[in-house]
């Protein structure tokens, strides 16, 4: 160690100096306090051991001026008189000194003494590094503080931490907003009788004591009072703050504002309902709309029945065979297929309706009719209508000529062996086939209606075709 | 009678681990600073500079059990008390004074033989 030995004897100062060398200290010597105490604001020592009576400044006012400089560095001080006293001791200490030896100095006490100041300083060097190791920390600790404190004051909800006694801590800008205080008004003030109307501190005061009683309270709906009358609907949720021995200090309570929420909550049942509401009544117009729809859909089908078909005998009616006979040209031209036609006359009607009354006639005409609906019923996409008074008509695609007239003859044959309870009735029968020079649909029946005409000059109750007229046969 | 001890180097012989120049050195400081300091002691008591007295006889105590010359300590230090008890008393001190004397002759006789 670098030590400071001061005495005004020299015989004393010969000795110790000796002594301390002899353990390697490095030691300078003054003879009074004068020297000593220049020596001590020139250079830095570890150890001053000095006299106590010397002349001029003497060792305890040295030992108080050091002390009194203070300095980074600690210097162990000790004091040693001839002295006798128990008092002495005392005072030197008071004065600062660390240390108090009696004259004559024993080597091995002072030895002992050496190494008591080297410990001493040691711990005193560790003090200091923890100090500033200390100094450092705390200044990340307040950085680290401030940060928490900043991210705690900005949360974008309301936010209080209260103490054990339910008293409040901290109080973040959101609450501020939200309860319209400021922190320095709540502080260290109750939380229930800042926050609700005097009337609704008991529930207020049992939120406190259960956020205190508990880990954590998660999401609990909370609607009273403020005490400036607004009525907002909180969700509060809560968690306990632990000393590190695991005690509860306090609780962090969150208030999250779902007034607006609740608002839409509400306006959203109310709209649910009317749209529920709204839907059974439609549901119920529907139901109608599709009664009255099926019931159009039916009136529909008897107006298209009506549009399409012969009142009295149930066949198509004229409208409708020109239709058809369209469609079954443009696919016979189409596809080349064969296209045939039978026009076809109940023999000597007039007669009919003239000796038996119209509604007999009406009565030949439907029970031909029901014949031909039976027959045609019978072949490929073939159609029977009723070409207007006693006449019916007959488009049969596919059918040849042959085919035709055979069909022709099954016709005329079933009308023929019908019982007819009034006098006997047949029909005549006038066919046509298409071909290129039948392509117009008025050539085309004209020719079928040739053929008829010249079925009942021959006799009636018969068939012709149309190729089987003489002018036809002869070109 | 158990005979006064005036010398004894033994400690600091101990102290110079052999240095006998170290053992000269120091005894030669103690007898130059006796042979100042015990007349000087004298010449105040004269003039009733009782403070200065102390001064001196303390110092001389220190330098004594510094150098191991136990008697003289003893001497010093009763002067010391005497003066510190009863400073007024003139007629012991001067006996005591003359004690001092005495003993640091003998006490350097017996160093001056020694070294």
């Amino acid at each position: 160690m670098r030590i400071l030995l001061v005495d005004d004897d020299p015989v004393s100062l010969a000795t110790v100096q000796r002594v301390l060398e002899n353990e390697q200290h490095s030691v300078m010597c003054c003879s009074n306090g004068e020297d000593a105490w220049l020596a001590l604001q020139r250079e830095n020592f570890e150890v001053v051991l000095s006299d106590w009576f010397l002349p001029g400044i003497d060792g305890l006012e040295l030992c108080r001026r050091l002390r009194g400089i203070g300095g980074p560095i600690y210097t162990y001080f000790v004091i040693f008189t001839a002295i006798e006293g128990s008092d002495k001791m005392a005072e030197a200490i008071s004065a600062g000194a660390d240390d108090f030896l009696r004259k004559p100095i024993i080597p091995a006490d002072l030895y002992a003494r050496m190494e008591i100041a080297q410990r001493v300083l040691r711990m005193n060097d560790e003090v200091r590094r923890k100090s500033v190791e200390m100094e450092q920390l705390g200044g990340v600790l307040q950085v680290s503080n401030r940060r928490i404190s900043e991210m705690f004051r900005n949360l974008p909800i309301p936010v209080v931490t209260i103490g054990d006694e339910g008293l409040i801590m901290e109080w973040n800008s959101a609450a501020e907003s939200l309860f319209r205080l400021k922190t320095h008004e709540v502080w260290m003030k109750p939380l229930w009788e800042v926050i609700v109307s005097s009337r609704n501190q008991r529930a207020a005061r049992e939120l406190v004591w259960a956020a205190l009683g508990t880990d954590m309270i998660a999401n609990e709906s909370w609607c009273y009072t403020l005490r400036d009358g607004r009525k907002p609907h909180l969700m509060i949720s809560t968690f306990a703050l632990k000393s590190p021995t695991g005690d509860v200090i306090g609780s962090a309570i969150c208030m999250v504002d779902i007034t607006q929420q609740k608002r839409l909550e509400r306006e959203l049942k109310v709209e649910l309902k009317r749209s529920k509401d709204l839907s059974q009544s439609l549901e119920v117009k529907t139901e109608e709309l599709q009664g009255k729809n099926m019931a159009l859909q039916e009136l529909s089908e008897q107006l298209e029945l009506l549009a399409t078909t012969d009142g009295l005998t149930g066949l198509n009616n004229y409208r409708t065979f020109k239709k058809k006979l369209n469609e079954a040209m443009t696919q016979a031209r189409e596809q080349g297929m064969p296209l045939s036609i039978i026009l076809t006359d109940v023999d000597k009607f007039k007669t009919f309706n003239d000796e038996f009354g119209h509604l007999v006639g009406d009565e030949v005409l439907r029970k031909v009719a029901a014949i031909f609906k039976t027959k045609i019923a019978r072949t490929d996409h073939g159609f029977i209508g009723r070409y207007g008074g006693e006449e019916f008509v007959a488009i049969l695609p596919h059918a040849t000529r042959d085919e035709a007239l055979e069909f022709a003859e099954i016709l005329r044959a079933g009308v023929e062996k019908e019982h007819w309870p009034w006098r006997q009735v047949t029909s005549s029968f006038g066919i046509a086939t298409w071909s290129p020079e039948l392509d117009d649909e008025e050539e085309f029946v004209k020719a079928a209606d040739t053929a008829l005409y010249h079925a009942k000059e021959s006799g009636r109750n018969r068939s012709w075709h149309f190729d089987q007229l003489p002018q036809n046969k002869a070109a | 009678m158990e005979r006064c001890v005036y010398v004894d180097l033994s400690s600091l012989r101990e102290i110079g681990r052999g240095d006998e120049e170290f053992v000269r050195a120091v005894i030669q400081r103690f007898q130059e600073s006796g042979d100042k300091l015990v007349p000087e002691a004298g010449e105040r008591a004269k003039n009733q500079d009782w403070g200065g007295v102390a001064q001196i006889v303390h110092r001389l105590k220190g330098s004594a059990l510094a150098v191991g010359a136990p008697q003289l300590a003893i001497v010093c230090g009763a002067i010391e008390d005497d003066l510190r008890t009863q400073s007024e008393a003139t007629e012991p001190i001067s006996m005591s004074l003359e004690c001092l004397v005495q003993t640091w002759e003998k006490t350097s006789s017996e160093l001056a033989g020694a070294a």
